[in-house]
Order: C-alpha cells, then structure tokens, then sequence
C-alpha cells in the first residue's frame, strides 16, 4: 500500500495533520489541504490516487470540491469524510462521482479498508484505459 | 397575541432550535474526530517507542483504548442528537419506529439509572418503515417513558416492543404496575394535553392493560399514511 498518494482536504487542521501522519507511519504518502479550492489546486500539483475530503468547509463545500477534481481530474478517487450523524447524502455523493463516504469520527481500520478499495479502483481504471 | 400567530412562533422556535442542535452536533462530532485521531496517534507513537517501561505502556494503553470506548459513546449520543435535530423541521415523512425508541432509550437512559431502572428491548428486526410524523412520535413516546419512569418503583425494568400490526407498527411499553398512574385517561387536566394532541395529529391508537396483577401494558398502533 505504501505507493499510495492521499490527499486529505479538511478544514479542521489538527484532525487533518494527525490523521496524515498516522498514514504516514503505515507507509502512505499523504499531503494535505485545509481549504477546499487549496484542494483542487494541491490535486493538480501533487497528483493524488486518493482524496479524503471534507464535506464542510468554510470556502467550497465538499460537494462543490468533489465535483471539480472529479472534472478536471475522473481517475482520481475521493472518499468523503462526513460529519452528519446519519451519513445522510451518502448516495448523492456517489451519484456526483465519489467512491464512498466515511463517518467522522473515522474508524481507522475501517478508513485503510476503503483507502484500499479505492486505490484498486483506480489502478484497475488505468490499466483499463 | 391569536392562537395562529404563536403557533407560527412556535413552529419557527422549533425549527430554529432543530438547525441549531444540527449545527452544533456537526461541530460537536468534529471534535470528537480530532480527539480520535489525536489519540489514535499516541498510541501509534507508543508502539513505535523503544526503551518504553512495559508497565507505562500498558497504562497508557489502557487509557487510550478508555479514550476510544468514550468517544464512540459520546458519537452514538451526538448522532441520536443529530436525527432528532433533523426531525424537528421535518414534517411527515418515512420512517423506521425502532430507531425512534433506541433514541429515547439514549436520551432516557440517564433519567432511568438515577432510579435504578434498566430498559429490556425486544424490537422486530425486519420492521416496515411507516410514513407519519417521526418528530411526534419521538415526542409521545418520550413523554410516556418519561412518566412511567417518574412514576414507577426504582429498581424495575421497562420492556419496550415493537412490532408489525397489519400494516401498521405496534409499540408496547410494559412495566411493573401503579395504582395511580394515568396516561390515557380522557380528562386533560389529569393526564396530558400535549400528549393527547400529538396522538390525534398522528391518528395514533393507544391502549391499556393489565396483562397480570402487578403489571400495566401500554401499547400504541402507528398508523402509516
């Protein structure tokens, strides 16, 4: 797993900095991103498989972030991290392009799983194409 | 002030109360996600010290895994606090009954252990989803578990069921027997105005027995419209 590029794009910095360097100990190469439009640029620039994004942040929301890598860059895949009680929205995100959704706060194990799934999807995507 | 315009007030109080507590337990579950991996990321660390005393270790362990059971029971309360918050605003809509009674078993519960009373749940698993007012329903049974609670012995056990009725939902709070307690009764002034308006707003069904000599049942039919 530890070729695997993450970008975590969440406004609540010390939850973003910590959970980078706990995927950072597990051999993950994370970067991270505290706005949503810092999101889309770092995509850009740092060329992530995985993207764990935030749904609300104070700039964009998660959706409308979402929305504009999956445009702009369709192989990468974004897992959303939601605060919402009831992961509410959870099939709209995945209508809009997302691979899956995450409840915070976030079973780690749970997380690695879905990190894995995605990377597969991706890898299987541009073997593909 | 008319009768109309402060049930215009009311209702707007409530909705803004609703998205206040949605608000709030969104920032309350961002905290406990930074707490979470804060603490994911010590013991993280720990395991990857050397030259640690074993038993410091261990304490430090144990007080992370502490950390982790709170958090998902501080989750569990946020999320009960979230639906209800959501419901509300909400007017009729579908949804599950057994999610509406294990929330006011959360909310409840700490009412209950001031008295030593426990709840015993036996819920049908596969029941349908109905379509009526979740935010009254949560309000009726709240309201009766609250009295039942006030009312009967410390120590005694509350049995909450549901189940399928035709094509309704039946639920049934069971609980050692008072003598005095009134929930049902006609007369206003003795039982519960509001009780009795959320049950005809929401075509409920309510009933009463003795199933033996020390025991009270109440049981409610929910229609789904």
């Amino acid at each position: 797993m530890n070729e695997i590029k993450l970008l975590i794009v969440d406004d609540e910095e010390e939850f973003a900095t910590a959970l980078a360097e706990r995927l950072e100990i597990r051999g993950f190469m994370p970067e991270t991103a505290f706005y949503g439009l810092d999101g889309v640029q770092t995509t850009a620039t740092f060329s992530p498989d995985v993207v764990l994004l935030d749904l609300k942040m104070p700039d964009m929301s998660g959706i409308e972030v979402l929305e504009q890598i999956k445009e702009k860059h369709p192989a990468v895949e974004v897992i959303m991290l939601t605060g919402h009680g009831t992961g509410k929205g959870g099939a709209d995100f995945i209508e809009r392009g997302a691979f899956g959704f995450i409840m915070k706060p976030v079973n780690f194990n749970e997380l690695l799983e879905k990190i894995d799934a995605a990377y597969q999807k991706k890898i299987s995507g541009s073997q593909a194409s | 002030m008319s009768e109309t315009k402060e049930n215009i007030l009311r209702d707007n109080q409530l909705t803004a109360l609703g998205n206040l507590l949605a608000g709030y337990t969104h920032e309350l579950k961002n905290h406990l996600g930074i707490i979470n991996e804060s603490s994911g990321l010590m013991g993280d660390i720990l395991e990857m010290s050397e030259g640690v005393d074993d038993q410091i270790s261990e304490r430090f362990k144990k007080i992370i895994t502490t950390i982790g059971e709170r958090i998902a029971q501080a989750n569990t309360m946020a999320k009960f606090l979230n639906s209800l918050a959501h419901r509300m605003d909400e007017p009729d809509s579908t949804f599950h009954v057994n999610d509406i009674l294990l929330e006011n078993i959360a909310f409840l519960v700490r009412f209950a252990r001031l008295k030593s009373i426990s709840f015993k749940e036996n819920m049908q698993e596969d029941l349908p989803s109905i379509n009526n007012n979740p935010g009254l329903l949560h309000f009726v049974i709240f309201r009766l578990m609250q009295k039942i609670i006030e009312q009967i012995e410390s120590g005694a056990e509350i049995l909450l069921s549901s189940a399928t009725r035709d094509h309704d939902v039946m639920v049934t709070l069971e609980f050692p027997n008072v003598p005095d307690l009134s929930v049902t009764g006609e007369d206003p002034a003795q039982t519960d105005e509001a009780l009795h308006l959320a049950m005809t707003k929401m075509n409920l069904t309510l009933s009463e027995e003795c199933p033996g000599q020390d025991r009270r049942r109440i049981s409610i039919v929910i229609p789904s419209r």
